[in-house]
């Protein structure tokens, strides 16, 4: 679909996007994941040719894109870009859905049939005749995804399409997202810095930091084998639901860790980063969920540090920089980790 | 106090009796300061648009220029265009002085930068995102500016109203070129200064009067329309 090389772009000399070479297959699913200020929403407007790069060279389709208005039109009715905050025109729900149809001259018969469909995929089926200025932020991005969905596209790149939206609804949007990509072979590519809608919707996720993207796995996801284990032999210390029970998670190298959430058998776990509690040797007070560990790399995040710890597999903790600055932690430094039972997610 | 209490009267009364004279005048005025609203419209519509939507070199010092041409006073602009059209200026020829078409030229001079740049305002102010949705969906450079244009229609109707406004109630413009010649060139503008001259009073207020009311109703139109743009 994509083939992108040294792609560059600047803002008043600030490098946001810098990618030596990204190549996206078509009819997939892809999220790009990141912080905010990463360069997800840039990367975007370029891949939608909305804006141009700086420097660098993409393919799209196998044609060679050059930056006129003849080449970026029709190329812009094959590439739909749904904004982080989008606007609706003034006007009904159904006009605004109308308005890539019109430009399209698709007959009444199949607008209409398009704009139902697009709006029951989101959920708004009853708001076609609603003014789109009294919908609220959560309906106006269902409405902005329904209006793309209308169209068809091959690729839709959704910048944030679950953020603002209520939690009910975020899982219509994730089914519509997977429906359209599905049925109608519609690539995606949508932003988001929330890790576990990522993998809620694709195992291709990108990572993009300070403009530069990596496919590299995501820290602290790992296979393990699941035992449900009975609430009467968790310590309550450690397991938040008492009552629930949780399960016993084996990993690699025999290590083992107790979750509070009821799984079995083979799964892809999560372990959050900020949940693991970093301990020096002589402090170590509990019994389960502790993994002695060496530090083995020390980088500096955005508003703390990310230790790699190597506790038989690699596990990445979180310090917030207080912490950090109170525990003089340095490479080749002996831990104990203690992963709290709540750290541990269950990925699709 | 007196005098102008039979003045006020006299003039409702002249008002109200459909005096074929009196509503000459007003006719005239409304026709010329129609037309060249109208033309200063065609004109000033697509440039104020073309300047708020397009980025050029030179766009601020052009705004600036814009800006500055809302300040010039009617008499210069008169004394402008008559250079022009008098017998010794270049369109002499064309017999222009002294006619409705001339003072339709003046006034579409002093209102072109008010369309205009009224109109910049109004499209300025429309979010970035209209546009960028209008691409994105496909929209071609002539459908992404409608898309914005409309989004704009009730600010941009209301930078029509004021020019209409400002063109019904100047006199500098109609007097120098329209020569206040009766039942052809004469205005409500004129009329009122002439009859005020003659110690005429009670027509020059009855003008004023349906002056005063033409610009109530334009007001009001003009407050409906910004009042709609800010509420949409």
């Amino acid at each position: 679909m994509y083939e992108i090389k040294g792609l560059t772009k600047k803002f008043s000399n600030r490098t946001v996007v810098d990618i030596e070479e990204l190549f996206l297959e078509k009819e997939k699913i892809f999220s790009l994941l990141g912080p905010n200020g990463a360069g997800k929403s840039t990367l975007l407007s370029i891949l939608g040719f909305l804006s141009s790069p700086d420097s660098g060279e993409i393919m799209f389709m196998g044609q060679k894109i050059t930056y006129t208005q003849k080449i970026l039109l029709p190329l812009r009715k094959r590439v739909v870009f749904v904004d982080q905050n989008p606007i609706l025109f003034t006007g009904t729900v159904k006009k605004n859905l109308e308005f890539g149809l019109k430009i399209r001259k698709l007959d009444k018969k199949e607008m209409d049939k398009r704009v139902a469909h697009s709006l029951e995929l989101v959920g708004l089926q009853d708001y076609a005749s609603m003014p789109a200025h009294r919908l609220s932020g959560g309906e106006t991005k269902r409405a902005a995804l329904a209006r793309a969905i209308a169209l068809s596209p091959e690729v839709m790149l959704c910048d944030e399409p679950t953020a603002s939206v209520d939690p009910e609804n975020q899982e219509s949007v994730n089914q519509a997202i997977k429906i359209i990509n599905q049925e109608n072979k519609v690539s995606i590519l949508f932003t988001t810095h929330d890790r576990f809608h990522a993998f809620s919707l694709t195992n291709d996720i990108m990572y993009l930091n300070a403009g530069k993207i990596s496919r590299t796995p995501p820290e602290n996801m790992f296979f393990a084998e699941a035992k449900r284990i009975e609430p009467d032999i968790i310590e309550p210390d450690h397991i938040g639901n008492t009552a629930e029970g949780g399960s016993l998670l084996s990993f690699k190298n025999g290590i083992e860790l107790i979750a509070d959430i009821k799984v079995s058998g083979s799964i892809r776990a999560h372990v959050d980063p900020a949940e693991i509690e970093i301990l020096a040797t002589n402090e170590s007070k509990i019994s389960i969920n502790l993994l002695k560990g060496r530090i083995a790399q020390i980088a500096l995040d955005n508003d703390g540090v990310r230790l790699s710890v190597d506790v038989g597999m690699l596990l990445t903790v979180f310090l917030d920089l207080e912490k950090y600055r109170m525990r003089h932690i340095k490479v080749g430094d002996i831990v104990n980790l203690n992963v709290k039972p709540c750290a541990i997610k269950k990925l699709k | 106090m007196e005098f102008f209490i039979d003045s006020f009267k006299s003039a409702i009364l002249l008002a109200l009796s459909l005096d074929p004279e009196l509503f000459g005048i007003v006719w005239v005025s409304t026709k010329v300061s129609f037309t060249s609203t109208l033309l200063a419209s065609l004109f000033g519509l697509p440039l104020g648009f073309l300047v708020a939507f397009k980025e050029f070199y030179g766009k601020w010092l052009l705004i600036t220029c814009l800006n500055t041409l809302l300040a010039l006073p009617t008499v210069v602009i008169g004394l402008f265009v008559y250079t022009f059209i008098s017998r010794r200026g270049i369109f002499g020829p064309l017999d222009l002085l002294y006619t409705q078409k001339a003072i339709v030229i003046g006034q579409f001079i002093l209102i072109l930068p008010v369309v205009a740049t009224l109109t910049i305002a109004a499209i300025s102010r429309i979010d970035e995102r209209y546009k960028m949705t209008a691409m994105t969906l496909g929209g071609n450079g002539i459908q992404t500016a409608w898309a914005v244009f409309k989004e704009a229609r009730f600010a941009v109707i209301a930078a029509v109203i004021a020019a209409f406004g400002r063109v019904i109630a100047e006199v500098g413009i109609s007097m120098i070129l329209g020569g206040n010649a009766k039942g052809f060139t004469r205005t409500m503008t004129t009329a009122m200064a002439l009859e005020y001259d003659k110690g005429e009073f009670v027509l020059a207020v009855a003008l004023g009067i349906i002056l005063m009311c033409i610009s109530f109703l334009v007001n009001l139109l003009f407050n409906f329309f910004q009042g709609r743009s800010g509420t949409k």
